[in-house]
């Protein structure tokens, strides 16, 4: 019996090296980004990795993913990064034991600028360009205005100066551990796509919040950030100002300071009627 | 050293039924002395209020039927109001029903005191079956009736032109403009409120009454020969007994007083 | 052990519970105060109701210096004694609690002026001195054109001459325009192309004697109730001939006694009417009065690429993204399928461009024959009207179809009389002008004009829209007695009545309302004056206008009595008199002018308005105003007349006051007068209050009559012209005249040989339309003006215009899919700054709702009674549904009133005008609703 456990302990690990090797069909790895890697999609990619891959495959460039068999791997490692583009997008949509699939949880679009992310740790990597064919990339213009007669955001998206319509715009308010979405609607024929803003979402002193807007023609992508006044302004009350049971001692309420000593006086007072009892007490006896 | 008097625990337990039982008696005895109100309530109900008896059995006066309506038109009534104490009622000049077509207040009730049956008819559940109340039109106050161009409780009512109608003839005193007359149609009128609500007058000249004040009733003694369905009154004649009283008749005859000049 | 409870003690324990079970204890009801027993002490008076056109006379109770009741006159004859339930109000209406008391001004920490302070109570001195001062601030930086005052339909007579004076004759500037721009413009556009001069034929009586009364787009049962009740008696007494037809956009109460109801699409009146004229023109000429036609009348027509009133930059500054999506129709417009019917004559078709090249000359028009006018109206047969106009989707199109043929019979037989009655339908509207000229086109055809029981009648809306702001000429093109400031001849006339030097008149047409407002959100304007309306309230698109008065720099006055909108983005707010505090004058729709004396004296230092604008005038030198002013647009700008002044007897240092209110004609007039016998007259002698007035001093009077003074003035333009009025006294012995009255008679008829002494005077037969008199025009063809054709003449006719079919700039589309029209309803006056301040009549109507057809609820998954948004492309409001009320709506359209501060409306209409008339469109627009929640 002992024996043929050590067996097993030397075999299993023959498996488990075998199945080290992950095989993507040959068309799957010549898979290509048609989103070009910048800036923007690199941070995308990493708001990404730390929602859905960081659990697993650990912080990049510090190699510490968790204790599996198959070790996940640390993106950022060669053997990681010595794969096609189109490998890491068969894995990462498809998985396999341990690894989820993650399409379609994850677009398309969010799978490549996972893609992005970890092309950014490869000095040496060159995104290898994307054959549209016939198709022509627009050039998207986006102008963010907020209409204060029927509280909307609305988003202008031109291309050469004339209205496109039939493009997708997503928006939504940035907030400090996530967006808030406003929705995601196509343009008129006019170009313009309106969100509604409820003007009682908490900003700033002045009302003003920052939009992020995305508008989306087929692979052309234009991305726009403002800060605008959307909403009311938020009125900050300051906390400790004035007089509170939780500011310093200084500042205690009046009634609380009063009812202390109040009570302290008293205690003393005590004290000291018993003390000078005792010594009439000692004067007696 | 202190002056309280012992009072023992079996005191003490002694006197607790006797402290109850006279207020138990107390209160009976006073009790009976008010009057209950045996006639029915004068106050408007809520819409799909069963008819009062039964709707003051049924009534939990919980107060749902308060809190659903959108209006705040219902209001429970105050302790000092004899039996009626605690159930919905409604002024409609100062906040009438205004007739949801969904009905929320029915729908709320937990007891079927406002039961969505009562205003079903053809199977077909609607708010204008109601019967709150009638409205009535006092011609003799309502200016509209000597020539002032008013109308308003016609245009408020949700049933314009059906439970109110305008009449029109000629005015008398200028010979060359017309009155324009409300009059209420009582079949039609769900007694919601919302006409004496509306009407300018310091006082309302059309008010709404419970259904009961103003309706008459006629006895079974007589079918309709018009109407065809009238007969149907004649299925539901209780069977009386009048007691016979012959004493009281034989008194009567055996006293021979009609000579006597009184 | 003994029992403790002793048999008193349970009575006493036991009453006590009862007490707490028992039913409640009836406290005798507190005895009321019995009110001081009423001597007979108070004083009857006759004067008029303050509300609407109709103009029913009253008669006021006052006791103590309060009014204490009002009656129906039983001795006018428009209401002999009855009235609707607004003027059952009247006396009530000046007492509402939160009445405007004193002026206030809105002021920083300091007690300085800032657009960012807060209102606070300052005195009548201050008040005028911060107005010289922005006044003079504003003539500096830009001239007589950066002044506004927005004018009112509601100004009395005496008040809107007044101000006539002051701003055209002492300020120089034009832009004076009242809110009576909103109301009845295109029905004075209409009158001025048809009939070269202003207001109806007829009058009144014609609701007694005719057989047919057609509303067009007029809610005779809510918006003129005593003339209704009128129209109701007539049917109700001949119910074998009288006949009553109701064409509207949406089911009202008039539709209660119409015999025929027709539900038509918004803009489809035009349609309707040249249908109608197609009838009689090609199925039954032998209907057209031939011998008028030839006589009275001349055929003409204009351009129809004139835009739609919008601002002429589409893309102005202040236009948000969602509102460019329609303002580029005042460029250019792709037209529809019905347009491309209708306007086929001129060689377009559907989805052909148009152009707007004739934003400019929109109302300019030229004679055309018989032929081409008939040719113009082929297209307007059965089929394509009806297809086109229909309003109401479940009504099937051969009933409706069947209606316009009844429509049209009744117009077409002969011994029939008709009036056709319209109000804000026809007039609120992007083509008002051309639907109000076609109004009088088909009366024309068929002979049924300027005769008892026959003719159309525009109903005035305003109590005074006739008598002060067209007769006195309170518009920014206008002067009095329908003159024009335009025109050399008019000025130099109306130079020579107030004795001005030559040149002194603005020739510039000045910026009507919605211009104004545009000025001012430009900074072209910078100091405006609100007079006895609500502009904030009243004109459409009007977040835009909110704004440019509170955050642009500018100084807002506002004479008001109640604190409604304008008083509220105002700077500087004056308490001003009521129609009982002080003498007055207002002309109703059928021309019947009626005065009445001041009754009370004003609450709290209130003053009339009269003092207003002549204490004003007092703070200005002819120095200040008469010298040579730039004004753009105009070149040489306004030249310098203080050389002529001396001719006059002026000076450099002479006041306005001095020269426009208080010359030796002036004090001519003395107070006291026999008229005004025992009666207050705080102008003239001050009052009990001696208010601390514009010098910081005690009120104590001017010294002189000066309403009568102004009354007297005024008449002369009117008298020789057509515009007769008779003397001041004789309107405080009858109830009012219907002018022109020549030696002591009213006209009651004009244009009308039989009836009317102009007429008569020339001498041309039947009839004389001497508004034309001596005139011509140019003459065309259908596509335009020809100068080498023969002229026009007009002498003494009218014109027979043709108009086409056009759609409105904004229709609903897939976002906006619901039409919106706006009104009144019967218990509210206009913005409810007054009557909603009576209480019966605001538990009676509380909010303005929004009026929908049952199925678009359902189809828009909301219930009767829900509070939704309703939002344009201008703005959004909340409103709850009813599904049920007086207003039943077809499927696609909702209706909203306007008296409603807090449903306020006029947020989500269009800024779209009648490029003739300015008359802004508050009948149809595009909007979406849906749920709060």
């Amino acid at each position: 019996m002992k024996n043929f456990v050590l067996l097993l302990l030397f075999v299993l690990p023959l498996f488990v090296a075998a199945q080290d090797n992950w095989q993507v069909p040959t068309a799957e790895q010549e898979k290509l980004s048609p989103y070009v890697f910048d800036n923007d999609m690199v941070k995308d990619g990493e708001v990404l990795y730390e929602n859905f891959c960081i659990s697993c495959h650990g912080t990049v460039t510090k190699n510490n993913p968790i204790v599996f068999v198959p070790s996940p791997g640390d993106p950022a490692s060669e053997k990681f990064q010595s794969q096609p583009d189109g490998s890491i997008f068969y894995k990462i949509s498809n998985g396999r034991g341990g690894m989820p699939s993650f399409a379609p949880t994850l677009e398309e679009e969010e799978i490549w600028s996972l893609i992005g992310y970890f092309r950014n740790f490869n000095r040496e990597y060159v995104q290898p360009e994307f054959d549209y064919g016939d198709e022509v990339l627009s050039e998207l213009a986006m102008v963010l205005s907020y209409d204060p007669n029927v509280d909307k955001l609305v988003v202008k998206v031109t291309s050469n100066g004339e209205p496109k319509s039939g493009i997708q715009v997503g928006a939504a308010v940035k907030g400090l551990f996530g967006k808030f979405i406003l929705g995601n609607v196509g343009t008129n024929e006019k170009g313009l796509a309106w969100f509604d803003v409820d003007r009682n979402m908490p900003g700033d002193e002045e009302g003003n919040l920052t939009v992020q807007v995305r508008a989306q023609e087929g692979y052309s992508i234009k991305k726009a950030e403002e800060k605008m006044q959307l909403v009311n302004p938020t009125e900050r009350t300051n906390l400790i100002a004035g007089r509170h049971l939780w500011s310093k001692a200084i500042k205690a309420p009046i009634w609380l300071i009063v009812v202390f000593n109040l009570v302290i006086s008293c205690i003393w007072g005590i004290i000291i009627y018993i003390i000078i009892g005792l010594f009439r007490l000692k004067k007696v006896s | 050293m202190s002056k309280s008097s012992k009072i023992s625990r079996r005191k003490l337990l002694g006197n607790l039924p006797k402290g109850l039982a006279t207020l138990g008696l107390g209160g009976l005895f006073w009790g009976s002395l008010v009057k209950e109100t045996s006639a029915e309530s004068l106050v408007l109900r809520p819409p799909g209020a069963l008819p009062e008896k039964d709707f003051l059995k049924a009534c939990l006066k919980c107060g749902q039927c308060v809190e659903a309506c959108p209006y705040d038109t219902l209001k429970l009534a105050p302790a000092a109001a004899d039996n009626l104490a605690g159930t919905p009622y409604f002024e409609p000049r100062a906040i009438p029903c205004y007739m949801c077509t969904d009905f929320p207040c029915i729908k709320k009730c937990p007891s079927e005191a406002l039961s969505e049956k009562e205003i079903t008819i053809d199977g077909e559940a609607s708010i204008n079956n109601s019967k709150m109340g009638l409205a009535v039109v006092h011609k003799e106050s309502c200016i509209a009736y000597e020539g002032i161009h008013c109308s308003a409780c016609y245009r408020a009512c949700p049933l314009m032109g059906e439970a109110i109608q305008l009449i029109f003839d000629k005015n008398e005193v200028t010979q060359k403009h017309a009155n324009l007359k409300p009059v209420v149609n009582g079949d039609i009128c769900t007694g919601c409120g919302l006409c004496e609500h509306a009407c300018i007058m310091e006082e309302s000249a059309i008010k709404v009454l419970p259904p009961h004040v103003i309706e008459g009733k006629a006895g079974t003694h007589y079918i309709k020969s018009w109407d065809p369905a009238d007969e149907n009154r004649l299925t539901d004649i209780p069977e009386t007994k009048k007691k016979e009283d012959v004493e009281s008749t034989l008194d009567y005859l055996n006293d021979d007083n009609l000579l006597d000049d009184e | 052990m003994e029992s403790n409870v002793s048999r008193r003690k349970f009575l006493k324990y036991s009453a006590a519970t009862a007490a707490a079970t028992a039913i409640g204890v009836h406290l005798p009801e507190t005895i009321q105060a019995a009110g001081a027993l009423v001597e007979a002490g108070w004083k009857w008076d006759k004067a008029v109701c303050r509300f609407c056109g109709t103009g029913c006379g009253l008669m006021v109770a006052t006791r103590n210096d309060k009014i204490v009741a009002v009656k129906g006159d039983p001795l006018a004859p428009v209401n002999r004694g009855l009235n609707c339930i607004k003027g059952y109000f009247n006396a009530k209406i000046m007492y509402g609690e939160d009445r405007l008391k004193t002026p206030l001004l809105r002021v920083d920490e300091n007690g300085n002026f800032s657009k960012t302070g807060k209102f606070k109570p300052v005195s009548w001195k201050r008040a005028f001195d911060e107005m010289e001062m922005q006044i003079r601030k504003t003539l500096k930086e830009l001239g007589p054109t950066g002044l506004g005052v927005f004018g009112s339909g509601q100004y009395t007579i005496m008040e809107g001459y007044a101000m006539v004076k002051l701003m055209k004759a002492g300020f120089r500037s034009n832009n004076l325009d009242p809110n009576a721009r909103h109301c009845m413009a295109s029905a004075v556009a209409g009158f001025m192309q048809t009939f070269g001069i202003d207001e109806p034929s007829g009058n009144y009586d014609d609701i007694e004697i005719t057989d047919t009364i057609v509303c067009w787009g007029a809610n005779m049962a809510e918006m003129h109730p005593i003339l209704w009740s009128r129209a109701t008696d007539n049917r109700i007494s001949n119910p074998d001939r009288v006949k009553v037809v109701n064409l509207s956009t949406y089911r009202n109460r008039t539709s209660d006694l119409a015999d025929i109801e027709i539900i038509f699409k918004p803009n489809t009146d035009l349609a309707i009417w040249n249908y109608l004229a197609h009838e009689i023109v090609y199925n039954h000429p032998e209907a057209i009065d031939q011998d008028f036609v030839n006589k009275y009348t001349r055929f003409a027509t204009g351009f129809v690429d004139i835009g739609y009133g919008l601002r002429g930059n589409a893309n102005h500054k202040n236009y948000t993204e969602k509102e460019k999506e329609i303002t580029g129709v005042e460029v250019s417009k792709k037209l529809s399928k019905a347009e491309g019917e209708s306007l086929a004559y001129l060689g377009y078709k559907e989805g052909d461009t148009l152009e707007m090249k004739h934003t400019a000359a929109a109302g300019a028009h030229w004679g055309i024959s018989f032929a081409e006018f008939k040719k113009a109206l082929k297209p307007y047969t059965l089929d394509f009207v009806a297809e086109v106009s229909k309003g109401d989707e479940s009504e099937p199109l051969e009933a409706y179809k069947a209606k316009l043929k009844q429509l049209a019979d009744l117009y077409i037989e002969k011994q029939r009389t008709l009036v056709s009655f319209w109000t804000m339908g026809m007039n609120q509207h992007t083509r008002g002008t051309w639907v109000n000229e076609q109004a009088y086109m088909v009366h024309f055809l068929l002979g049924k004009q300027a005769k008892p029981g026959n003719g159309a009648f525009s109903l005035t809306g305003q109590p005074s829209a006739c008598g002060t702001a067209r007769e006195v000429g309170t518009f920014a093109h206008r002067l009095p007695a329908d003159m024009v400031v335009n025109n050399p001849a008019h000025r130099k006339r109306s130079e020579e009545i107030w004795k001005l030097p030559d040149g002194t008149l603005n020739p510039k047409v000045g910026s009507h309302v919605m211009q104004i407002h545009r000025d001012i959100e430009d900074g072209k304007i910078k100091f405006v004056w609100i007079n006895v309306n609500n502009p904030y309230q009243n004109t459409a698109n009007a977040n835009h206008w909110l704004r440019a008065a509170r955050e642009l720099d500018n100084f807002i006055v506002c004479s008001e009595g109640y604190p409604g909108i304008s008083a509220k983005v105002s700077d500087l707010i004056l308490p001003s008199a009521m129609i009982f505090e002080k003498w007055g004058a207002y002309g109703n729709a059928e021309r019947r002018t009626q005065h009445w004396k001041q009754q009370v004296t004003p609450v709290g230092d209130a003053m009339p308005d009269i003092w207003q604008y002549v204490e004003l005038a007092k703070r200005f030198k002819l120095r200040d105003v008469w010298g040579a002013q730039e004004i753009p647009g105009l070149e040489g700008g306004l030249p310098d007349v203080l050389p002529e002044i001396s001719k006059l007897g002026y000076n450099p240092n002479s006041t306005l006051y001095d020269v426009l209110f208080a010359s030796d004609y002036a004090k001519s007039f003395e107070w006291p007068a026999e008229v005004g016998k025992d009666t207050l007259n705080t102008e003239a002698e001050g009052d009990k209050r001696n208010v601390l007035g514009a010098d910081g001093e005690a009120w104590k009077g001017y010294g002189f009559f000066i309403q009568k003074y102004l009354w007297e003035e005024y008449r002369l333009f009117g008298l020789g012209h057509g515009h007769d009025l008779a003397e001041f006294e004789a309107y405080h012995k009858a109830r009012g005249l219907r002018w022109p009255v020549v030696d002591g008679k009213e006209t009651l008829w004009r244009f009308n040989s039989k009836y009317d002494v102009y007429a008569q005077k020339e001498n041309t037969g039947d009839f004389a339309f001497y508004g034309n008199k001596g005139s011509a025009i140019g003459s065309g063809t259908l596509t335009g003006p020809n100068d080498s054709m023969e002229k026009t003449d007009m002498d003494n006719r009218a014109k027979i215009f043709f108009r086409p079919y056009m759609d409105p700039p904004e229709m609903p589309d897939k976002e906006y899919p619901l039409w919106l029209c706006t009104g009144r309803v019967l218990e509210h006056w206009h913005s409810g700054t007054m009557t909603m301040r009576v209480p019966e009549l605001y538990r009676a109507v509380p909010e303005a709702l929004c009026y929908m057809h049952p199925e678009d609820a359902t189809k828009f998954g909301m219930t009767q009674g829900e509070l939704i948004w309703v939002e344009s492309r201008r703005g959004k409001v909340k409103a709850h549904i009813e599904t049920r009320g007086r207003n039943r709506v077809p499927q696609g359209l909702i209706y909203v009133p306007w008296f409603d501060e807090k449903v306020f409306i006029n947020k989500l209409c269009l800024d779209a005008t009648c490029p003739i008339s300015k008359q802004t469109d508050f009948k149809k627009c595009a909007v979406k609703i849906y749920k709060t929640s």
